[in-house]
């Protein structure tokens, strides 16, 4: 793996960070991603944000049909460890998981408490496409006025922004998301981002 | 020609390393660190002990490049654990398993294996030898072969790498109350910070790194306040414990918890275990009678227990800590040495030292907006004094 | 000296604990992250949170501007950037519009900040309602009850006491309408700069093991009442005597042989490119 893993995690980590303090704001991953060459049943832009994020003390869940072979991947590369979809800190939706998976892990994952907001999960998913076409509406912290996003995913498009707005209805707890794409884009929405559907017609 | 910056701070900075530099220089003779290392063997253990990095040789090599001082050596030594990555942790260790060195009770006179004195400076008489200004290396050599020539000559009845603990000696006794084994994994306060209330191995492993002044001072001032019971040293022993860490893809390891006589497991026939070397620690336990009432009203006195444990030859501070460890384990609010709050957040030589010498820091423009505040506050306080 | 250290002093795993806590107070903006905080070779309360922030960030392509109470001469500053430049190698600047990463003690430069730029503060004491409340585990408690009264109070108190808000510095704000947050000891003249800002800012406490964020476009107000409005430090007919500046925060200097007052830019570099000519308005 030609990775460079000083320099190209951390120009990653500049991306990701910047995904998240500005959501809405598509960054790309190929130049790390094509340093990839693993053998592995993810995107590589998943895989540059695992290994960017993941160490001993990381408990994580994998949703996806190559379950048992990822996680196992995932802690031989990074030593975290797989563990039930609620004590997770890190949620990896993959490509292949089914729609009741992502369902199922947004209602499981951990939202923080009062005392800790922190300790919620951050759930990574697998999109088909990210792109700025309005079809979502992003408003809150990080975004001047308004900024927009379409995410294709395996489920039906409204199901998991419905079901985040149900999770997060209780600011400060709440979950983070992150979504990657075949293309090695990422988009962050953090709980304060307030989405609003396109109303057609 | 433009404006430029008046770039005094750099230089100021590199002539003030310099003089540094010549303090340590000035008198022509450098310390060898091998030296440092047989010499200085108290100020190793205490350096290592605070910074929580066991290793007597970069301990020297700080110490030199402090000058001595405690407080500048641990700074160098955790600033470098900052940089090492840490990927694994040992197997718990047994104490049990330790090669005893000294082993003493201060509760009993008679203990199983006897009370071995050992390396210790409690049973000298603290006069200056002036003499010591005169001895060689030479002198050295030939005082440790005669020595070594003594040692031969008596025999060794006792087994010292399977002393039992004089504690286990009690409660099989049935004189204090036996305790299950709390396996849980311990906490890492230097990978996740300390959260209120604490857990018993974070206490223990900010007690172990403490400043000795601070955790001594800290033990005395329960001492003072315990009055009528006094606490009394179960056992103090000094020795080296051997470190073994786990083959770290085995997956075996994660049901290791399940599987209770793992931990009697003899390590050297485990083809998982890896010996990485052994470490001197103090340890200690201490006991402290409490007078407890009973359902039927009967007072009785009852036994608790405070544990102490310092790398190197510790053993001032591995008693205060282990005083220390009781006090927080009952907590209460009656005495400040029983809060973990004000305990655990003081005594640690790199934060309180670096807190106390920022005030040297400039703060002047802090100081510029209070004096703004101070103008106004007395301009509203005139005009009420002009009505 | 032969340092084989890793870029930027610490090890991946150091920096991917702070990376993740950074993520995380930058989705609760104004909340203080719990993150492990490694002893840095530079002592505590001299800004290792700061420092570590930086270090978390940097990358071979960053230049960096580091400054103390606005200065980028001040020996805290230099201090922080040779050992930074020791262990990256990237480039340093005075000029705050050319610098990707900021980092500074006790001030915001008088430049504005541009969206991409991150500003690293260093904070003493996180911990806005310390003054009111000497325990940490109960001041975890106040905030996940948004209870602040005891912060109301003391502005209170200093209205009672001085007739009016007397905060020096670290006049705490409200982040998101959700979080009662310190902004480190910047003079209240720079807490409207936290306000909706284009560029990302990140605040450290390496002692007290924390890290906040203000993500840019935030809301943060300062504290108030509403017959007891938040004010500025006012410099209304004061100018800097080297530049002419208005409008900015300037440093009062005593000369101490005619003992005249006299004022001057606090915020070195801003003066400097005025003087240049580089610098309109």
């Amino acid at each position: 793996m030609k990775l460079d893993l000083v320099h190209d995690l951390q120009r990653a980590y500049r991306k990701t960070l910047d995904s998240m303090s500005r959501p809405g704001v598509i960054n790309n991953f190929r130049a790390q991603a094509d340093k990839m060459d693993m053998e592995i049943a993810c995107f590589d832009a998943t895989l540059v944000l695992v290994l960017m994020l993941f160490n001993t003390e990381v408990k994580f869940y994998v949703c996806s049909k190559f379950e048992a072979e990822i996680a196992k991947l995932i802690n031989q590369l990074t030593y975290a460890k797989k563990t039930e979809v609620q004590n997770a800190d890190y949620i990896l939706v993959l490509k292949d998981a089914q729609p009741e998976e992502l369902a199922r892990a947004i209602r499981l994952a951990y939202p923080g408490n009062l005392r800790d907001p922190h300790k919620a999960a951050t759930i990574i998913i697998e999109a088909d496409a990210l792109s700025n076409e309005r079809d979502l509406t992003l408003t809150g912290p990080g975004i001047e006025k308004e900024s927009y996003v379409k995410v294709t995913t395996v489920t039906t498009i409204d199901h998991w922004v419905d079901l985040r707005a149900d999770k997060n209805s209780e600011y400060p707890l709440g979950i983070d998301l992150i979504f990657t794409d075949a293309n090695d884009n990422i988009i962050c929405l953090p709980r304060t981002v307030q989405i609003f559907k396109q109303v057609v017609g | 020609m433009g404006y430029v910056a008046v770039k005094g701070g750099t230089q100021a900075i590199e002539e003030s390393i310099k003089r540094l530099k010549y303090e340590r220089l000035k008198k022509g003779l450098v310390l060898d660190c091998p030296k440092i290392e047989s010499g200085l063997r108290c100020l190793i253990d205490q350096v290592m002990s605070e910074s929580s990095l066991y290793s007597e040789a970069l301990a020297a090599m700080s110490i030199k490049q402090a000058e001595g001082s405690p407080e500048e050596a641990v700074f160098l030594l955790r600033a470098y654990r900052s940089t090492l990555p840490r990927k694994h942790y040992s197997r718990t260790v047994h104490s049990e398993d330790m090669v005893v060195e000294r082993r003493i009770s201060a509760s009993f006179k008679e203990i199983p294996g006897g009370q071995i004195l050992g390396a210790a400076y409690d049973y000298t008489h603290r006069l200056i030898d002036f003499e010591l200004i005169e001895e060689t290396d030479e002198d050295a050599i030939n005082w440790v072969r005669e020595f070594n020539k003594e040692s031969e000559v008596s025999c060794e009845t006792i087994d010292l790498a399977n002393l039992p603990k004089v504690l286990d000696y009690l409660r099989e006794e049935g004189l204090i109350a036996a305790c299950a084994n709390d396996d849980r994994e311990p906490d890492d306060v230097t990978k996740e910070s300390v959260q209120f209330p604490t857990s018993r191995s974070e206490r223990l492993q900010i007690l172990t790194s403490g400043q000795t002044g601070a955790v001594t001072s800290l033990g005395y001032a329960a001492l003072r306040s315990f009055g009528a019971l006094h606490p009394n040293v179960g056992e103090l022993r000094i020795g080296n414990l051997p470190l073994y860490v786990d083959n770290p893809f085995n997956e075996q390891n994660e049901n290791k918890e399940v599987e209770g006589d793992d931990e009697f497991k003899d390590e050297r026939e485990d083809k998982d275990a890896y010996y990485i070397g052994e470490i001197k620690v103090t340890e200690v336990e201490t006991l402290f009678p409490t007078s407890v009432r009973k359902e039927n009203g009967q007072r009785v006195i009852e036994f608790g227990l405070g544990y102490g444990i310092c790398y190197g030859q510790n053993e001032t501070k591995a008693i205060a800590m282990s005083i220390l460890d009781h006090c927080l384990e009952i907590g209460g609010s009656e005495y400040p040495t029983h809060n973990e709050e004000f305990v655990l957040m003081q005594i640690d030589s790199v934060e309180s030292t670096g807190f106390i010498s920022h005030l040297k820091l400039p703060h002047y423009v802090t100081f510029q907006s209070e004096l703004d505040s101070v103008r106004k506050s007395r301009k509203e306080g005139s005009k009420i004094n002009e009505h | 000296m032969n340092i084989n250290y890793n870029f930027a002093f610490f090890d991946e795993d150091s920096k991917r604990e702070i990376r993740r806590a950074t993520l995380k107070a930058v989705a609760i903006p104004g909340y203080q992250v719990p993150f492990a905080s490694r002893e840095m070779p530079i002592a505590r309360g001299w800004g290792t949170g700061g420092l570590q922030l930086t270090l978390s960030l940097v990358g071979k392509e960053d230049i960096l501007k580091v400054i103390d109470q606005g200065s980028d001469e001040s020996v805290n500053a230099v201090n922080i950037k040779k050992l930074i430049h020791l262990t990256t190698g990237i480039k340093v600047t005075d000029q705050t519009a050319e610098a990707t990463i900021i980092q500074s003690r006790h001030r915001i430069p008088e430049i504005p900040l541009q969206a991409g730029q991150i500003l690293v503060l260093q904070v003493p004491l996180p911990e806005p309602l310390r003054y009111y409340e000497p325990s940490e585990f109960e001041t975890k408690k106040l905030h996940a009850e948004q209870e602040y009264s005891g912060a109301w109070l003391m502005l209170f108190e200093q209205i009672m006491n001085y007739k009016t808000l007397a905060t020096g510095a670290d006049h705490p704000v409200l982040v998101h309408d959700r979080y009662v947050m310190a902004p480190s000891p910047i003079p209240r003249f720079d807490n409207p700069k936290l306000n909706s800002s284009p560029a990302l800012i990140l605040l450290g406490a390496g002692r007290e093991k924390k890290i906040y964020a203000v993500p840019p476009y935030t809301k943060v107000i300062s504290l108030d009442f509403e017959d007891y409005p938040f004010r500025v430090e006012s410099f209304q007919d004061k100018s800097c005597r080297l530049c002419a500046a208005k409008g900015v925060y300037l440093d009062e200097i005593l000369d101490s042989i005619t003992g005249e007052t006299a004022y001057q830019c606090n915020d070195t570099s801003y003066c400097l490119q005025r003087l240049n000519g580089r610098l309109v308005g």
